[in-house]
């Protein structure tokens, strides 16, 4: 483990610095103007010159870059264009409310995925097998959008059982929840499909073991088989895939988050995009990157609790 | 083990479905859908028509638009004269009026604070352009507020200071919060800003001590919701009370729908297509006409419109001061249109780059257009560009045909300079370079007797609908959908409507 701790802390930093070098240069690419977004349509020549020069964007790109550089070294992100805030305070302020929704939807796609799983590798090639895998397609098919407006239609609008927007309050766990259960099941299909199907695959691997053989000839009953055996040796590409998909989730949660108005990450990083807010567009992807980076190490770091067995190397 | 679990799956569906959904407090209290988060309270830094719709309920005005009317009637201005030159504006002001969270009572100091920052250049007013004409404002007394400008500006009432930019601020606010009152604002008006969670909602409370008497309401709440599909819906739930859209799906829903109600009120907004009149065949006047007898317009508003909004017959909208459609106007004639493109050299047509902004609904409206022209033989290449990027295309050229959708103050001064005056060709506004009409312009924005300046704006019309720098395709309507149970929503003619005399049943 101390290891793979050393590995984390060196390929960090440079992992983080061509993630924003690639940003950096990819917001500048694109058309549109800052200056104009701050200022407004009606904005005459000489305002724009003068704000681009107040943002410092009249300067050459490299030396934008370095002064960029510069900031970084001392700490400082920078600020948003848009709110003049700190654009880390406005990624903490709004993180909570994307790490809430990813980790929900992780949850919700391992409850129903991994349960789907295991029973069509256990029922394997009977219309148990074929349905549970039509669904885990549909899942893996079924575009986020979709899929939200699907919830509110039958749940919100049809039934009223849940509420159409918003994140609830962190002074209230049972409101949270409550707004919380529709996006996670929305953000959560894609992956309920992966897991159902990587679970199949990597019990049916395990199943045509000799030791599940041996115990099943032992007489040990079906469930112990499975939960107590099989599915332990299983977990390992699982947990991989659950960590994997953490990252991407937290990425994918744009679309679930503008789908039910919902404050978050996604959303944060999208109106900075239309707003053309260099620096908060730069902040909150490195923050994924970040994120994604450490909830990967910890992942392999996970597998020597799972497996003493296993070490990781560099 | 298994009893453990059920017993957790039953918690967890207990937490889950059976809290109650916490209802918006009292009945007093309204949720209002916004299609985007709020850019800056501060009236220097106003960019989107959100920001209006709150500030308006926490700011006043000196003057203000009367209850769904382009007229102006007095607001924190008791009384006002224009002096025989039309140099100077004097105005009486309110006594007893006091700013939010003790910020004092509102005097001719705070006026001459709020007009005087949008010249200071550290501030960054967006209304520098219009601000600009004034060249001198004077407190005199505690309640007499005094502006001089350079020249006669009869528009500065309804293009300033009866829209956001106007907004009465408290110099010690402004002082004590700095480059923080962004999200800080105070005003005099019925609610008081409580607070801001981006991408949440922004909240008011009731002011008590309003001049007019206290809202109805104890609180509001604007929540932000970027899909119009969803703000639809919630609207429907009850998650929210009310919203505004310009969507016609959402129009021609909610009219069906006996849950709620559907008010409509014309905008100001003209949406046109400019005709680069500097470039290959749309030098020339007839193919500018041929091109207005391509399109139905009446279809457009049909089809692909849902009928949100009134065919357009002039480049003044119905509300601004002057309009007049009694002007040469140009019907669907395809034939017509060939006959002059014929007339102009081009039997068979010719290639156009049509550039829009990819929103709703350009991005409908400009394919069917492509389609009315394609078939007199114009072909039409489309470039749909982002919204932001936009005017960054556009300033580089290379166009032939824009449409664009432009919400002026009622006062037409503002809207023709930025649309139709030549010292505003690109990089500015006036997309179509046209210039005919400048003098008449220019003599409109000094013009104090009011029918002579009704006159030169009907004459401009004129002009214009015999040169057709633009063609206006529609003026569209500002929807609100709401709750059966909300009541007192009074009709206006902009894109924020009055809160203030609202309530719930």
């Amino acid at each position: 483990m101390r290891r793979g701790l050393v590995r984390l802390a060196i390929s960090l930093p440079p992992t983080l610095l061509g993630v924003l070098t690639i940003v950096f240069l990819i917001t500048r690419l694109i058309p549109g103007d800052p200056a104009r977004v701050i200022l407004g349509e009606l904005a005459t020549p000489e305002a724009l010159r003068e704000m681009r020069h107040l943002l410092g964007l009249d300067q050459p790109v490299y030396i934008q870059y370095l002064k960029f550089l510069g900031d970084l070294l001392q700490g400082d992100l920078g600020t948003s264009l848009r709110t003049q805030a700190s654009v880390l305070d406005e990624i903490l302020r709004v993180f909570p409310y994307t790490l809430e929704l990813s980790v929900a939807a992780l949850i919700v796609s391992a409850i129903l995925g991994v349960p789907i799983g295991i029973f069509s590798a256990i029922r394997r090639n009977t219309a148990g097998d074929f349905l549970s895998m039509a669904i885990a397609l549909l899942g893996v098919s079924a575009p986020v959008f979709w899929v939200g407006i699907l919830l509110i239609l039958v749940f919100s609008l049809g039934l009223g059982w849940f509420p159409v927007i918003g994140a609830g309050s962190h002074d209230d766990l049972g409101k949270l929840l409550h707004h919380l259960a529709l996006p996670a099941i929305a953000l959560g299909t894609l992956n309920t499909g992966l897991m159902a199907r990587l679970t199949r695959s990597t019990m049916l691997d395990v199943l045509g073991e000799e030791y599940v053989r041996t115990a099943r000839s032992k007489g040990l009953s079906e469930r112990v088989v499975i939960w107590r055996h099989a599915l332990r040796n299983a977990l390992i590409p699982i947990i991989t895939l659950m960590g994997l998909n953490l990252g991407r989730l937290m990425g994918g949660a744009i679309v679930t988050e503008t789908v039910f108005a919902r404050a978050g990450l996604g959303r944060l990083l999208v109106d900075s995009i239309f707003a053309r807010d260099y620096p908060q567009v730069q902040a909150v992807v490195a923050f994924f990157a970040v994120v994604f980076i450490l909830v990967n190490s910890l992942v392999d770091l996970s597998y020597t609790y799972i497996d003493p067995r296993i070490e990781t190397d560099a | 083990m298994k009893a453990r679990m059920i017993r957790l799956i039953l918690v967890a569906g207990l937490i889950v479905f059976g809290m109650p959904l916490a209802a918006g407090g009292a009945s007093s209290v309204i949720k209002i859908g916004m299609i985007s988060d709020i850019k800056s309270f501060d009236p220097a830094h106003l960019g989107d028509p959100n920001a209006e719709l709150v500030g308006h309920s926490i700011y006043n005005y000196l003057v203000r638009f009367g209850p769904g009317s382009t007229e102006i009637e007095p607001d924190l201005a008791t009384r006002w004269e224009t002096s025989s030159d039309g140099k100077v504006i004097t105005f009486h002001l309110r006594k007893g009026v006091n700013f939010h969270k003790g910020f004092g009572e509102f005097t001719a100091e705070d006026a001459k604070f709020s007009i005087e920052r949008h010249l200071d250049p550290n501030v960054k007013s967006r209304f520098l352009g219009v601000v600009k004409e004034v060249e001198k404002v004077e407190a005199v007394g505690s309640h007499t507020l005094r502006i001089h400008f350079k020249a006669p500006n009869p528009s500065f009432l309804t293009n300033f200071l009866a829209f956001g930019s106007g907004w009465m601020l408290s110099k010690k606010a402004v002082e004590k919060f700095g480059s923080k009152y962004d999200f800080n604002p105070v005003g005099t008006g019925p609610f008081i800003y409580e607070s801001y969670q981006r991408g949440t909602k922004v909240v008011v409370t009731k002011n008590q001590d309003y001049y007019k008497g206290p809202p109805k309401l104890s609180r509001v709440e604007f929540i932000p919701i970027p899909e119009s599909a969803v703000s639809y819906a919630a609207v429907q739930s009850g998650d929210v009370d009310l919203i505004y859209t310009r969507s016609k799906t959402i129009y021609g829903r909610a009219k069906k729908n006996t849950d709620l109600k559907v008010m409509t009120a014309p905008a100001l907004t003209v949406r046109q297509l400019y005709l680069n009149t500097n470039r290959g065949p749309m030098k020339d006047v007839r193919v500018r006409r041929a091109i207005a007898h391509a399109i139905d317009r009446k279809q457009l508003l049909v089809h692909v419109l849902g009928n949100t909004g009134i065919v357009g017959d002039s480049i003044l909208n119905p509300n601004h001061f002057g309009y007049t459609n009694d002007i040469k106007q140009y019907p669907f004639d395809p034939a017509r249109a060939k006959k002059l493109l014929s007339e102009a050299g081009f039997p068979n047509g010719f290639e156009m780059t049509f550039v829009y902004p990819l929103i709703p609904p350009d991005f409908e409206l400009a394919p069917a257009i492509a389609g009315f022209l394609g078939k007199v033989g114009i072909k039409v290449k489309l470039e749909g560009v982002e919204r932001v990027a936009f005017h960054t295309r556009v300033g580089q050229g290379g166009y032939d045909m824009l449409i664009i959708g432009l919400t002026r103050p009622p006062d037409p001064d503002n809207y023709l300079t930025v649309a139709f005056y030549s010292p505003n060709r690109p990089p500015g506004q006036n997309h179509s370079y046209y210039g005919n009409a400048d003098k008449l312009i220019e003599r409109a924005r000094v013009e104090l007797d009011r029918a002579r300046r009704k006159e030169i704006y009907i004459n401009i019309q004129k002009m214009a609908a015999e040169d057709m720098p633009t063609i206006p395709i529609y003026y569209p309507y500002s929807i609100a959908v709401m709750r059966k149970n909300v009541k007192g929503h009074v009709v206006g003619i902009f894109n924020f409507w009055d809160i203030y005399p609202m309530s719930l049943d």
